[in-house]
């Protein structure tokens, strides 16, 4: 199964992010259904189910596919980035910075726009506190980067719990939702498209570095790829697109490390093919996490990161006992 | 003799601001095999790294085809020099196919796939250090000698013309060792290339090298043709042990005493 045509793959993924965008419509807790949803889309009939799926679900179901395509898409470029396959986009204590300001942002009440706004910088701050440490004097190399970030994030993780264990707790409330990863109050602007977007095309044209790289610094040097340029190009780029994810949603778990896995699993290790496919998997998968989450204890909604966990990890482990029972020509 | 393919003028190897070479001045031309051999840490390595720009040289100057090598593009380099190293990353899962492919990355240009051409090189590559059979396996499925000639046929793909060569026989049984050497050496004459390379076995050197440098752990290397250089006593001196040698009248073997 690993070495079919790369269209076959992206075809596939395309069919299935078109049946998750229809899924993602027309779930929740207000009754309207698959046919309703193509009713309205298609057709002028202005009335409360069309408000509910032009200002409620279509928004959040484009947040979703945003954000689970820039989590995917982060943790491919973070597994190349230190060359390791267990890494994920949050690695480097990005969500833990952005999650520090956030759970400030809301210990102090401030409103759904600042709490976003704040993660971001949060996520900045984190950022360039790994980068300026990580990079010192001496040369920069991968084992710097993740030690430094590993360090950093346990830093945040205790920040963290003083802010939960100190906070009232109708607060404590929302920050553990912020926490989880929830899309309930997601919306998408032109900015995060255009960094979903933008990433991606500047990826898309390195991927066959990133092929390169993946073999080692030296051995990627020495086939003639510029090596401290294209690190560099991977950290900012990974680092603004997992920043721009968890103010999204917050820290929503587990994309980021098994979209990229599953995938490679699937026979996607060329990154010219996995890198748009984790784009289109990544996106699907958390469009259909969150029509579960509104779905399952409607009227109340989970937060998607549970529900990320909660099919992810069933599936990863059969994919990947399938691709081991099928054994290795 | 024609312009020198490499040529290294007063070249000094410092490591963590300790003395390795102070000043190397040789010249390879197409044709040639140069063998490095000297005891572990003279620098065997850091030189090959040095003459593929991979770290600065501490002093002198290093050129390629005439041209300084800091003034090349990391790009345009690649297609003219390339390395085998000594060891190897490979946590990211790949397929043995896709990785001898990695050695057309230079020749390509930035959106471009392979083509029908690239493919057959690989292909090609693959069959002269035998695994052709291999092609769609997994690289974590792979032995360390197959992960060996793997390296090598990525090298073979990427069609260099100078190649620099860190311990080629590594993991590799005695009939590879000379196998790979053998396929390396006919390029030479066919593709006006040169190598380069280190090793610890004196014995695979004298069977290959034109020409032997020989790092001594204090004070200045020796440079010059093989035979002139591996001879019992200067192994000796250099190794700083008793090395012995017999003969069969076709080929030398050299031993520890």
């Amino acid at each position: 199964m690993r070495q079919r045509h790369p269209l076959v793959l992206l075809s596939a993924l395309l069919v299935l992010t078109l049946l998750s965008f229809l899924v993602s419509f027309s779930s929740g807790s207000a009754d309207l259904g698959l046919g309703a949803v193509m009713s309205h889309l298609f057709a002028e009939e202005p009335g409360l189910q069309q408000q509910i799926l032009f200002e409620l679900r279509i928004p959040r179901s484009l947040a979703a596919f945003v954000t689970g395509a820039l989590l995917a898409l982060s943790g491919v470029l973070m597994q190349v980035l230190l060359r390791n396959p267990l890494a994920d986009p949050y690695i480097l204590g990005i969500s833990g910075g952005a999650a520090v300001a956030a759970l400030a942002a809301i210990l102090l009440g401030a409103g759904a726009m600042w709490i976003s706004n704040a993660a971001f910088a949060g996520a900045l701050l984190s950022i360039l506190i790994v980068f300026g440490l990580a990079r010192g004097d001496a040369a920069w190399s991968s084992t710097r980067l993740l030690l430094t970030g590993v360090v950093v994030s346990a830093g945040w993780g205790a920040l963290i719990n003083i802010l939960l264990t100190t906070s009232a707790n109708n607060s404590v409330y929302s920050m553990l939702f912020w926490l989880m990863g929830d899309l309930s109050q997601s919306r998408v602007g032109w900015i995060s498209a255009g960094i979903l977007l933008g990433g991606l095309s500047l990826m898309l044209w390195q991927a066959r570095a990133l092929n390169v790289l993946a073999r080692g610094e030296l051995q990627a040097e020495a086939l003639g790829v510029e090596v401290s340029s294209l690190t560099l190009q991977l950290y900012v780029c990974t680092s603004v697109l997992t920043a721009c994810a968890v103010t999204i949603a917050g820290s929503i778990g587990f994309v980021g490390l098994v979209i990229p896995h599953m995938l490679r699993l699937l026979g996607a290790r060329d990154h010219r093919l996995l890198i748009p496919a984790a784009v289109l998997l990544g996106g699907s998968f958390l469009m259909l996490a969150d029509s579960l989450a509104r779905s399952i204890v409607a009227p109340l909604q989970l937060p998607v990161g549970v529900v990320t966990a909660i099919i992810g990890v069933p599936v990863f482990l059969l994919i990947l006992r399938h691709t081991r029972s099928s054994g290795r020509e | 003799m024609g312009d020198a393919l490499l040529e290294t003028r007063e070249l000094r190897l410092e490591v963590a601001s300790r003395v390795l070479c102070e000043s190397l001045t040789l010249q390879l031309h197409a044709g040639d095999c140069l063998g490095v051999l000297g005891q572990n840490g003279t620098g065997k390595t850091t030189l090959l790294h040095t003459l593929a720009r991979l770290r600065p040289a501490a002093g002198g100057e290093i050129l390629l085809q005439g041209r300084n090598l800091t003034l090349w593009s990391r790009k345009a380099l690649a297609t003219r020099l390339g390395m085998l190293f000594q060891s190897r990353h490979d946590e990211m899962p790949a397929s043995v196919e896709q990785t001898v492919l990695l050695g057309r990355h230079p020749h390509l240009p930035d959106w471009q796939w392979e083509g029908r051409q690239d493919h057959a090189l690989a292909r090609a590559a693959l069959e002269h250090v035998g695994l052709q059979s291999m092609a769609r396996r997994e690289l974590a499925s792979l032995s360390g000698g197959e992960r060996q000639r793997l390296a090598l046929a990525m090298l073979l793909a990427q069609q260099p013309q100078l190649y620099l060569l860190d311990e080629p026989g590594n993991h590799l049984d005695i009939a590879y060792q000379v196998n790979v050497l053998q396929v390396l050496c006919a390029r030479l004459q066919t593709q006006g290339a040169a190598v380069c390379m280190a090793t610890h076995d004196i014995n695979l050197a004298a069977r290959f090298c034109t020409h032997i440098l020989l790092l001594h752990p204090h004070g200045q290397p020796l440079l010059g043709a093989a035979q002139e250089i591996l001879t019992p006593a200067r192994l000796s001196e250099a190794y700083e042990c008793r090395i012995g040698v017999v003969s069969n009248g076709k080929r030398q073997v050299f031993f520890v005493e």
